[in-house]
């Protein structure tokens, strides 16, 4: 990629930081930067030579399951900084993306948090849900979650999972603290880490200060019992005594740059009107629900499965195919999982069955 | 609740079927008593019903494509095909040993004895799994009571109708109920009073059911993949390589590639007149297209579509992708991944009979069934290496010819086991 290119996304994701919009010249500047990896990313070249639909005149995304099975990046294996793993049990199930620089992914990282977690004020008591970078290195949750207590966290910020457990004593003083001198905080950690403190704290519950949050992302994947979205919202809800739209969900991946946060946080904290819960995106990504025959764009509020195209993927391709069904409300997006099938599966053996091994 | 009107019962409380299984079990006697002879008639009758045209077959046809999703044509060939299977010979063959051992000398260390009542969980696999689930243990002298797949309970409700009307005598013995398997004081009266329980499904629901089951014997079905080989003397030709395709495409196409022996990939020797690329594209430009007119691909809901789409991308970018309407063929190196079924299969050069069985040792915990392209003695030779590369406890794969392995026989061993394995105590 040129430093010309580089230079014009950068320039963008700074004019967009704050929620403002110019999908023409993401458009213009994803076609680009797809344009350029598909010469410079080996597998993305093999994929565009068998794949031969161009959906209105866009490259196909790369399905986020090749990251599976080879290296994906546009720099040599001896230029990396950083690899991210997925999460999984198996190598099989891990996608990997490796970094020769983060300096753009902080960027994103920094400008998606701070407009839609932190706009109300720009530091905040984190108590995060998930292990220290130092403890998981390959983990992109744990890498943005790190530069988050840099960039918005106060001194008493703290991390009460450790060692692959959740550390409920600590758990159990931040919030009892918060509780007593009324300080806000801010819950940040995985869903199933929420899962085992939901049980691990029992019958105790709080009542958070005025101001605090959630942010909780990912899914269950075999760390915890599964719990519907909704029901993990009011469990969360009553536990930590929050209303419902000060708790967010985080979308994010390892195959991506950026993350994409559900909206009713900074309306509640900047007391904006609400608006239908739903994912903002950035104007940086564009995020479309597609036809997986066509690959074109599904009309406005029909399922198709999410395609993500990531100005901030600068380092290995940008245009993501996941395997996510989703759908669009108003100018954001809602992702439905990856939905069981409407049809009888088979006796076959799943993907997950196997790769989870 | 009286036994033999009760097919197809849904949400059933757990005390009337609790009820329901010991009124089974007590009947044990009775079925005995009937005799083998007349259970396999009853069976068999039942089974030529459902592959004619009387008001049940058909409706039942109707109802399987809309259940399961599968073109009609794959519907009527899955019917015909598992049911002929149903024939009075194989099943006297199959179930004669076990009756006589009862009579055998108290000595016998080993003696078997018919269940006094077998519980099946079906689940919702492909839709004849239902057939040797339901016959295999009322071939043994055991009553059933079976939990049908909530996703698709036509066709074990189609087989117990059938049954009722071919033998009311030995059709009242099976008793067929329909509630969702997070059930669990349903599901706990269900294996209460059973010798053995037939479970069908994922590993989690195996496991589920299991611990329910107390002291009965449960013998799981799990999830599972298959793989298919063309040895190099089956591509010596442009006509032995049609053929191969052929069979393949055949044994790909069956059920839409959802079943657990549905080949996910096949392994091609190399050195051969047609390599492992021109295998590929064989299959997709010929031999699948010829199977697939007669056979068409049935619904594939967007999930499907999602992870085919997935599938057939890393194809894409790990190696070669043939793709035709409905179906994809990719030639690849590495390790094999899964498909996501519906005719989706990735072709791997291979240097031969070794190195077949060392990439499949990984995958044999899970793996049902090769189908084998080459001679007999090939695939006894595969089959003893196999045996000799895996632990005792590790079921071991079936390697039948290609193009069959979606038609068994009734007594074909099933995880490497037999057809009747797990369904008697001992005395």
């Amino acid at each position: 990629m040129t430093a010309v290119l580089r230079a014009r996304i950068e320039r963008l994701i700074d004019r967009l930081a704050q929620g403002g919009r110019d999908d023409a010249q993401r458009d213009a500047l994803i076609a680009e930067l797809a344009e350029q990896q598909s010469n410079e990313v080996e597998p993305y070249r093999r994929f565009l030579a068998n794949e031969a639909r161009r959906p209105a005149g866009m490259l196909p995304a790369l399905p986020t399951d090749v990251f599976r099975f080879t290296r994906v990046a546009a720099h040599a294996g001896s230029a990396d900084l950083r690899i991210f793993r997925s999460s999984g049990t198996t190598a099989a199930e891990r996608g990997t993306h490796a970094f020769a620089d983060l300096s753009l992914y902080d960027r994103a990282a920094a400008a998606a948090a701070r407009y839609a977690l932190f706009a109300d004020q720009p530091r905040h008591e984190l108590v995060v849900l998930a292990p220290d970078e130092r403890e998981a290195p390959d983990s992109s949750l744990s890498y943005m979650l790190a530069r988050f207590v840099e960039w918005f966290g106060t001194p008493a910020s703290s991390y009460v999972w450790r060692n692959g457990a959740l550390q409920i004593e600590e758990l159990v003083r931040a919030l009892t603290r918060a509780e007593q001198n009324g300080t806000p905080v801010a819950l940040l950690g995985t869903s199933f880490a929420f899962v085992h403190a939901n049980d691990a704290l029992g019958a105790r519950h709080f009542a958070l200060p005025a101001g605090s949050r959630i942010m909780q992302t990912g899914g269950f994947k075999g760390r915890s019992r599964s719990v519907e979205p909704e029901e993990m919202l009011a469990q969360l809800s009553a536990r930590y005594g929050l209303p419902p739209q000060w708790i967010v969900q985080e979308y994010g991946m390892t195959e991506l740059s950026s993350q994409l946060y559900e909206t009713t946080l900074r309306q509640a904290a900047l007391g904006l009107p609400p608006s239908p819960r739903r994912l903002w995106v950035p104007g940086w990504v564009r995020a479309q629900p597609v036809d997986p025959q066509t690959l074109l764009p599904v009309a406005a509020g029909s399922v198709g499965v999410l395609r993500i195209d990531d100005l901030a993927n600068v380092g290995s391709v940008c245009s993501i195919q996941t395997s996510d069904l989703a759908r669009s409300v108003g100018d954001g997006i809602v992702v439905l999982g990856r939905a069981q099938g409407a049809l009888p599966r088979g006796c076959s053996i799943t993907a997950d069955e196997w790769l989870s091994g | 609740m009286a036994v033999g009107v009760s097919v197809q019962a849904s949400d059933p409380a757990p005390s009337d079927l609790l009820a329901l299984a010991r009124k089974l079990r007590a009947g044990a006697p009775e079925l005995r008593a009937l005799g083998l002879p007349r259970i396999v008639r009853a069976l068999c009758a039942a089974a030529l019903r459902l592959r004619g045209n009387d008001k049940l077959a058909v409706a039942t046809r109707q109802q399987l494509v809309r259940t399961t999703g599968l073109h009609p044509a794959m519907v009527e060939w899955g019917l015909v095909t598992t049911l002929a299977s149903v024939e009075p010979e194989a099943l006297l063959e199959l179930a004669a040993p076990l009756w006589a051992a009862p009579h055998a000398a108290p000595a016998q260390p080993a003696r078997q004895l018919p269940a006094q009542l077998v519980s099946v969980v079906l689940a919702g696999n492909v839709f004849t799994t239902c057939v040797r689930a339901l016959f295999l243990p009322l071939l043994t002298g055991a009553p059933v009571l079976a939990k049908a797949s909530t996703h698709d309970p036509v066709l074990a409700g189609a087989l117990a109708r059938a049954l009722i009307a071919a033998d009311h005598q030995v059709g009242r013995h099976l008793a067929l109920l329909q509630f969702d398997r997070t059930h669990e004081p349903a599901l706990r009266a269900l294996v209460a009073e059973a010798d053995v329980v037939s479970v069908y499904g994922s590993d989690a629901t195996a496991q589920a059911v299991s611990a329910l089951a107390g002291a009965a014997r449960v013998v799981a079905h799990g999830h599972g993949i298959s793989a298919a080989y063309v040895a190099g003397e089956s591509l010596d030709t442009p006509t032995s390589v049609r053929d191969s395709a052929r069979k393949l495409a055949l044994d790909l196409c069956a059920y839409d590639q959802l079943g657990c022996l549905s080949p996910h990939f096949v392994y091609v020797q190399a050195g051969a007149a047609a390599d492992a690329d021109a295998f590929a594209r064989v299959l997709c430009e010929q031999a699948l297209q010829e199977t697939q007119a007669l056979l068409p691909r049935g619904q594939i809901d967007l999930a499907a579509q999602a992870a085919e789409l997935q599938w057939r991308g890393s194809a894409g970018a790990l190696g070669k992708l043939y793709l035709g309407h409905g179906r994809a063929v990719s030639v690849e190196q590495g390790a094999p991944r899964p498909s996501p079924g519906y005719r989706n299969i990735a072709v791997h050069p291979c240097a031969g009979p070794s190195e077949l069985v060392h990439a499949l040792a990984p995958l044999l915990p899970q793996l049902k069934c090769v189908g084998v392209a080459g001679s007999t003695q090939l695939r006894v030779q595969l089959a003893a290496a196999t045996l000799t590369a895996t632990s005792t406890s590790t079921p071991q794969p079936l390697f039948c010819r290609l193009g069959e392995m979606q038609t068994p026989s009734f007594d074909t061993p099933s995880d490497g086991r037999p057809a009747l394995y797990g369904l008697t105590t001992r005395a």
